[in-house]
């Protein structure tokens, strides 16, 4: 009888990477840049969310945004449906977010926007939380940038996250934020796996005190990704940072990050 | 055994269990001749909603004749499948719009090739849940090799080392269900096997995908 040694059969489920941080730290560039180091490494099928409502995910991706559908859009009309009685909440909603989902080259996209509409949407909300997780199991990797502060933590809208990842700029201001987001994960009893902390456009000589600021406030640290001038030109020309050469230093550095944060997850 | 899970339980629970995981799901699906208590296929997000816009069903009976291959004439299709020449260019007629299929005319010859389409499952499990029969069951599947990539045989019970031996022979898994806890364990992992049935396998995700599509479509509120 080999009843008790077989593997135990849990939900299948992509590993959920979900990147926060203080306003302006870079949370996008991070974001795309472990995006083009994942579809360089084709892994598997990934999802990238923009869960920020200023939308520059699309743009820092070489994404045109204009006519296309975000999952605000589909709420606020939905809503206006229920409340004059016109629709339910199943038929076609799913489709619907289907069909805003953005296909790339490599990679998916679905981009969260934001409401307009007045009054409750929590049910709404709850929803289309149960499609986009169930369509999550369709991936192997999902990406979600979030937005600047702290309300998606304490909404645990990112509870099904294994991995978050503090973004962090070269300031005071940036490692407060970032202490504080591990706290206020302890706090609401978010179950991430890891919580890695990323020092972003640092210069190496606050490698050594990042390092020991990830200690002290108890995340992995992650590294750092250096200035890279072909950000900078990416991004004042309006160009995707997808398309950056894989050998800049950014790239390189986002590259040794992501097997670093695989092999933390055994997964690679 | 009286206590024990009926199968038709079993079933149920399997199929909500590979449901719940992001499969797309079918049971009591006949294959071959062969009833297969669960097949499952893993959907891609592009696929669906293709076929969420497409106007008509898609004819996989007669597409797979076209996958990974260059131009052929409806002759040589009607041949292969075994319909006539008049139906297969009527059923590709109507999918030229949706873009799967190319059409063009030389010498006085209709060609066409498979333009935008591709079978719309990148995984298929197969699970099997008649405990009571094991042994003549699967024997029986064994015919459905080419038709999946994995195959499992579903207990409500630990099983013994002669039963894991053969099935491990055969390549095929065995989950464990424990109905007193809902739990599932995977007590032989099932070897990965490739699709080389490729008309079988087209029609199954064809048409396990319209079925699960018109539920997943009805109101639910």
């Amino acid at each position: 009888m080999k009843d008790m040694s077989g593997r135990l059969m849990t939900f299948r489920k992509g590993l959920t990477i979900s990147v926060c941080g203080k306003g302006g730290a870079g949370k996008t560039t991070i974001t795309a840049l472990l995006l083009k180091a994942l579809t360089e490494k084709s892994l598997g099928d990934i999802l990238v969310i923009d869960a920020d409502p200023a939308m520059n995910l699309g743009v820092a991706l070489g994404i045109e945004m204009e006519g296309k559908t975000t999952l605000g859009m589909i709420l606020d009309r939905k809503k206006e449906e229920l409340d004059s009685g016109t629709s339910g909440y199943g038929k076609l909603m799913e489709a619907e977010i289907w069909e805003s989902i953005i296909e790339q080259n490599g990679f998916d996209m679905l981009v969260v926007g934001w409401k307009r509409g007045e009054g409750c949407y929590c049910d709404l909300d709850s929803f289309a939380a149960g499609i986009i997780e169930s369509l999550t199991k369709w991936y192997d990797f999902i990406l979600i940038d979030f937005y600047a502060g702290f309300e998606h933590l304490s909404r645990g809208t990112n509870k099904f996250s294994d991995i978050l990842l503090i973004v962090t700029e070269q300031s005071r201001m940036g490692l407060a934020t970032s202490r504080r987001i591990k706290e206020l994960a302890d706090e609401v009893n978010l179950s991430f796996s890891e919580i890695f902390l990323l020092g972003n456009r640092l210069d190496s000589t606050w490698e050594q005190e990042l390092y020991q600021f990830s200690k002290k406030i108890g995340v992995n640290y992650a590294g750092i990704i250096p200035h890279d001038q072909n950000i900078a030109e990416a991004s004042l020309r309006g160009k995707t940072l997808i398309s950056i050469p894989s050998d800049s230093p950014a790239s390189i550095a986002a590259k040794k990050f992501l097997e670093k944060m695989l092999q933390e997850c055994s997964l690679f | 055994m009286s206590s024990v899970v009926s199968e038709k339980t079993l079933c149920a629970a399997t199929a909500s269990y590979f449901s719940s995981q992001g499969y797309f799901v079918r049971r009591n699906y006949e294959i071959l001749g062969k009833t297969v208590d669960i097949v499952c296929i893993m959907p891609r997000l592009s696929d669906l909603k293709k076929r969420i816009k497409s106007t008509h069903f898609v004819p996989s009976g007669i597409l797979y004749t076209l996958i990974g291959g260059g131009w052929r004439t409806t002759e040589d299709i009607a041949s292969e499948t075994g319909s006539s020449a008049l139906f297969v260019s009527s059923a590709l007629e109507d999918i030229v719009r949706d873009g799967w299929v190319e059409k063009k005319e030389e010498d006085g010859k209709i060609f066409w090739k498979a333009k935008d389409y591709r079978i719309p499952s990148k995984d298929c499990v197969m699970a099997h849940c008649r405990y009571r029969k094991c042994m003549e069951s699967l024997e029986e599947l064994s015919g459905l090799d080419g038709c999946y990539n994995k195959m499992y045989y579903v207990f409500p019970y630990p099983v013994d080392e002669e039963f894991i031996d053969l099935c491990s022979k055969k390549g095929t898994g065995i989950l464990v269900f424990y109905e007193r806890v809902g739990l599932f364990k995977e007590l032989l992992p099932p070897e990965v096997k490739e699709v080389t049935n490729l008309k079988v396998y087209a029609n199954l995700c064809e048409v396990i995908i319209k079925e699960n599509l018109l539920y997943r479509s009805i109101d639910s509120v």
